[in-house]
């Protein structure tokens, strides 16, 4: 590889576009030609310069958007007929076409079926509350029907909730109410509900507290969810054990994002920026290895804002 | 936390999303918001471009989610109606010529280089001077680039995306993004020359 080719390769090796063969090719130029380590040297630097002009979102934007988004979403869905709603045409089912004759056949039985399915449930569910009414919802009172698929057989699966609703209102120093908080926390079904409750939790102290964001952070299957669990442990952020968790999931989360996050909570004490050693030493380390442009963006950063860790780096 | 379980969750909110679940589509829009607004503001300057972009391309997804039938992730669905959104509004301004050296912020207009990350009092003068001239520079050459040139740079540089998730977001091959990214680095390298 002539020294021409391995410098027009130079920001595709750093941004790790490359392929195995040219890669190697590269790094083995690099590895005997002091002149072309001195321009991975300068391309290293304007990368860095580049990526240090880079302005993150101000977090006031980022909540008026969500919020602007909300109305209008509300509004769009107030404006929205409910039939529009469901993203399968139930109407083709019913318009008849000569070559349809076998959808027309698996309707038949399908919507027999379900009237037999639907006679059957509340023969089993008679608590169910069905009116004579015309509306759906009212038919169903209570109940909720979370999801209907015909399956290969001929049988239809209708999974229903039913909800026994009761009201609990309180502030998180009552007990009863803390512990129906730290249960939704871990509702294994709905993460929008895992998310409020994280939000609650947040403005709350104590270990169970504390554990309960930490279980989140570590365990929970939707990034939105960790990433709220980890904003809340914020004010957790002085105690060692959620320190060592939060480097943990610098470690291992996938999402880069949360991973972002992770690093501002480890760089802070009550809002302040305060870098331990061993948390420059970590950030030291993810502004050398990480993969993630933005991540080792954020690492630096923090690491030159603190002039004594910087010092050392 | 595998990358497989992320994928299937997603899924699971989009299908939720689908059947009108509101809550799923807000999980689904909040995985994905920073990022967007992010890459909106930093390609626009404006806060209220960078609103209205994240305004329309969620309001676009919320209208097209029904028919999205998973023949490609998500995130590249997404990011190929932000990227046609940006690189919209990208050219209009090409056309009104409306660039200035100010930027729109809620607290009325503000310096573009007062973005540019505090300097510390105890760093030497001269290297302050230095580093706000490169800033200066990099934004100069930021704005000389093509719209497709500064989007591609924008999502590999700053977004981190490859090249083949860029190619599908602009709808072009992966060679056609990464011939791309070589005239705008190129362009970056030539420019910060004198510097470094």
């Amino acid at each position: 590889m002539s020294c021409h080719d391995a410098q027009t390769k130079l920001s595709f090796y750093l941004y790790g576009e490359l392929d195995f063969a040219e890669e190697e090719a590269v790094e083995q130029h690099l590895a005997e030609c002091a002149f072309c380590q001195q321009a991975l040297a300068r391309e290293k630097t304007w990368h860095t310069a580049a990526s240090a002009g880079y302005r993150d979102v101000p977090l006031d934007l980022l909540a008026e958007c969500r919020e602007d988004l909300r109305h209008t979403l509300r509004a769009e869905a107030a404006a929205e007929s409910p039939r529009r709603r469901f993203s399968f045409d139930w109407g083709s089912l019913f318009r008849i076409t000569p070559n349809r004759w076998s959808y027309q056949l698996a309707l038949g039985s399908f919507l027999v079926f379900l009237g037999f399915a639907g006679g059957r449930l509340v023969n089993r569910m008679p608590d169910l509350n069905f009116g004579s009414g015309p509306n759906t919802a009212s038919l169903l009172g209570g109940a909720h029907i979370r999801d209907i698929q015909p399956s290969g057989d001929g049988q239809v699966r209708i999974l229903v909730d039913h909800v026994d609703q009761r009201e609990v209102v309180g502030t998180l120093r009552d007990e009863n109410v803390k512990r129906w908080v730290l249960a939704a926390v871990q509702d294994p079904n709905d993460p929008g509900i895992r998310v409020d409750s994280v939000e609650i939790l947040a403005n709350d102290g104590g270990n169970d507290v504390r554990d309960a964001l930490l279980d989140r952070v570590e365990h929970d299957p939707n990034a939105a969810v960790r990433l709220k669990a980890l904003e809340a442990l914020q004010h957790f952020s002085d105690d060692p054990v959620t320190r060592n968790a939060i480097v943990s999931v610098l470690q291992r989360d996938s999402e880069p994002a949360l991973r972002a996050a992770a690093v501002d909570v480890l760089a802070s004490a009550n809002g302040k920026l305060v870098l331990t050693p061993e948390a420059a030493a970590t950030l030291r380390q993810l502004a050398r290895s990480e993969r993630d442009d933005y991540l080792r963006l954020r690492c630096l950063q923090i690491l030159q804002a603190d002039h004594d860790a910087f010092g050392i780096y | 936390m595998g990358a497989a379980n992320a994928r299937t969750d997603e899924r699971s909110l989009i299908r939720a999303a689908q059947r009108g679940d509101s809550e799923a589509f807000e999980q689904l829009v909040r995985s994905y918001d920073t990022n967007v607004l992010r890459m909106a503001y930093n390609l626009l300057h404006s806060e209220e471009d960078a609103r209205d972009i994240y305004q329309e391309a969620f309001l676009r997804v919320f209208k097209k989610l029904p028919e999205f039938r998973f023949d490609s992730a998500f995130s590249t669905w997404l990011y190929r109606i932000v990227a046609n959104l940006c690189l919209d509004q990208i050219r209009k301004r090409k056309v009104r010529k409306e660039e200035n050296p100010s930027v729109e912020t809620s607290s009325g207009e503000v310096d573009r280089l007062q973005f540019v990350p505090e300097s510390r009092a105890d760093v030497d003068p001269q290297r302050q001077l230095l580093s706000n001239e490169v800033n200066t520079r990099i934004h100069e050459v930021l704005n000389s680039l093509s719209p497709r040139e500064r989007l591609v740079f924008e999502m590999r540089h700053y977004q981190g995306m490859r090249l083949r998730a860029i190619g599908e977001a602009l709808g072009v091959t992966e060679e056609a993004a990464k011939n791309c990214l070589f005239r705008a680095t190129q362009k970056m390298r030539a420019a910060l020359g004198d510097f470094i």
